[in-house]
């Protein structure tokens, strides 16, 4: 007997869904986002004079010759390998903290207390700690970091994983799928939706966070840059890497963006049964 | 091939304890029921009454009860642990794997990959899904959804078939094709089939035998012997399914307590 009741209007109402979602409309809306942005920065060059704020056309002109000296690579090469390992570590370990912490009770009573330490306590003062009491070096840098991010991190997985779907899990005990086929298939999909919005989070603090523990205690770095160049009062070193810094994270967060896309549109886009979480995407 | 395995529950009781441990709350109480090899045996209970807990038991998934449950292989066999199908109310399929995946997560990982590939494809035609192996379950009606759950459930070829309220979530007229083509699934494989409903009619057009159960804490009030008053195949308006439904009805009725 054939199935007959394809429902090719749901389909079809999902993809239309999907397309006024990522359609041309707010691509047109970020260019004039962008535009005014650009609009206000000359605005504010041409009001104070280009000595004191200096406009895009002298920002890029300063980006370039640091380029041509082949500081800009340097420096920025040193944020982002310790950007990306302090990402990596606070999300290897938010995401497995944050998957007792919402499974175990126990765990979560235990846990509730630092969680709130760490949520609550000025970001300074990790960075300042780890440089005193492990050195002024990148593990301490990195270590810092690592603690600022982590408990944020732990939040959002942790929601994640109390809003596991059981049902799909005792399926699976009730077929005697394996245990690690268990976790891989049925557990770790319903968590990705809230993995992918940490990472995103995650990646914009640790970037925040190692600009800022560059400035206080490393020698090189944009952060390093941007306190050389605040000593020189040289604002259009401050902006050209502020600047870099910018379009180096937008292209970073669009690309974990397409990745996530790229897996999650296969079923979700379409699907009417568990569509994930609401609260992250 | 005749599988099918006998299950024996005796005097099985189940108390859920509720945190704090003050207000337990009885679920089921000195069940007894004895299932043939091959038989076909509804579950009849009103909402609430513990059958799904019964099923969950019988079928492993819940080891916290007093009282036991066994099973008799068809050579008789005495210790013998049965491969279980079980169809739940909902399909439970995983909304990020295509239906063939769905299938293939259950399948043990023995014998030939092209073999189980074979006989995933051989499933999907037996519940008339043919080339719907590359869909995702959203992008199927509910009917559809279901029937992949019965494919799973039917292609590990199970010595035992548990369905808990499987047709319930559907129209009418997808549930009337589906019960059909599970009773001609069932004389096809041979296996234990039981079927919780709390829908009379559906009991006793499906089933050899019926059981029925009284409110929470639920426990076997008496049973109906179908199979010895309507033969197969059956029609949906034989004046005997229709008598057979109204004494279940009767049965119940009696077992309310206000």
């Amino acid at each position: 007997m054939a199935a007959t009741d394809a429902p090719a209007a749901v389909v079809e109402g999902a993809r239309r869904r999907a397309a006024a979602r990522t359609g041309d409309a707010p691509r047109w809306w970020l260019l004039a986002s962008l535009l005014s942005i650009l609009a206000a920065w000359l605005l504010l060059s041409y009001l104070l004079g280009p000595a004191v704020f200096p406009g895009p056309g002298e920002t890029l002109q300063f980006l370039w010759r640091e380029v041509e000296r082949g500081r800009l690579w340097r420096h920025v090469g040193a944020t982002l390998e310790r950007v990306f390992v302090a990402f990596a570590v606070s999300m290897v370990v938010g995401v497995a903290v944050g998957i007792f912490m919402g499974t175990l009770r126990w765990v979560e009573r235990l846990g509730s207390a630092w969680l709130l330490t760490g949520l609550s306590i000025p970001r300074i003062v990790p960075i300042v700690a780890a440089y005193i009491l492990i050195g002024l070096n990148d593990v301490a840098a990195i270590v810092a970091i690592v603690l600022v991010v982590v408990p944020t991190v732990v939040t959002q997985i942790q929601e994640g994983a109390r809003a596991l779907d059981y049902k799909l899990v005792q399926m699976a005990q009730a077929f005697r799928v394996p245990r690690w086929t268990v976790l891989r298939r049925v557990v770790a999909p319903q968590l990705y939706p809230y993995i992918a919005g940490t990472a995103r989070t995650a990646m914009s603090l640790a970037w925040k966070m190692v600009v800022f523990a560059e400035l206080v205690g490393r020698s090189s770095g944009v952060g390093y840059q941007i306190s050389f160049y605040f000593q020189m009062f040289d604002m259009r070193g401050i902006l050209a890497y502020g600047l870099a810094m910018i379009i180096i994270l937008a292209a970073v967060d669009r690309l974990m963006m397409l990745l996530w896309d790229r897996y999650a549109f296969r079923w979700r886009a379409q699907g009417t049964v568990w569509t994930g979480p609401a609260s992250v995407g | 091939m005749s599988r099918g395995a006998g299950i024996v529950v005796q005097g099985v009781s189940k108390v859920y304890r509720l945190p704090g441990g003050k207000a337990d709350r009885p679920a089921l109480h000195d069940v007894n029921l004895t299932v043939a090899p091959g038989e076909f045996v509804g579950l009849l209970g009103p909402s609430g009454c513990g059958k799904t807990t019964l099923l969950n038991i019988i079928s492993g998934l819940d080891s916290d009860y007093s009282g036991t449950v066994r099973f008799t292989a068809p050579d008789g066999a005495a210790s013998f642990r049965p491969v279980i199908g079980y169809v739940f109310q909902e399909a439970r399929l995983l909304p990020w794997l295509t239906v063939r995946d769905n299938l293939r997560l259950v399948l043990p990982a023995r014998g030939k990959e092209t073999e189980r590939d074979a006989r995933i494809e051989a499933w999907l035609a037996r519940v008339g899904l043919e080339g719907y192996g590359d869909y995702f379950p959203g992008q199927l009606s509910v009917g559809m959804q279901q029937r992949v759950a019965v494919a799973r459930a039917l292609m590990i070829e199970p010595d035992v078939l548990v369905m808990d309220e499987p047709f319930s979530a559907l129209d009418e007229l997808t549930a009337l094709k589906l019960r059909d083509e599970l009773l001609a699934l069932w004389s096809e494989t041979g296996c234990t089939v039981l079927f919780v409903t709390h829908n009379p009619l559906e009991a006793v057009y499906l089933a050899d035998r019926v059981a029925v159960m009284s409110p929470g804490p639920g426990r076997i009030v008496g049973e109906l012997d179908v199979a010895a008053h309507v033969g197969r195949p059956r029609e949906a308006d034989d004046p005997a399914v229709w008598r057979l439904s109204r004494q279940a009805v009767a049965l119940l009725r009696s077992t309310e307590r206000s």
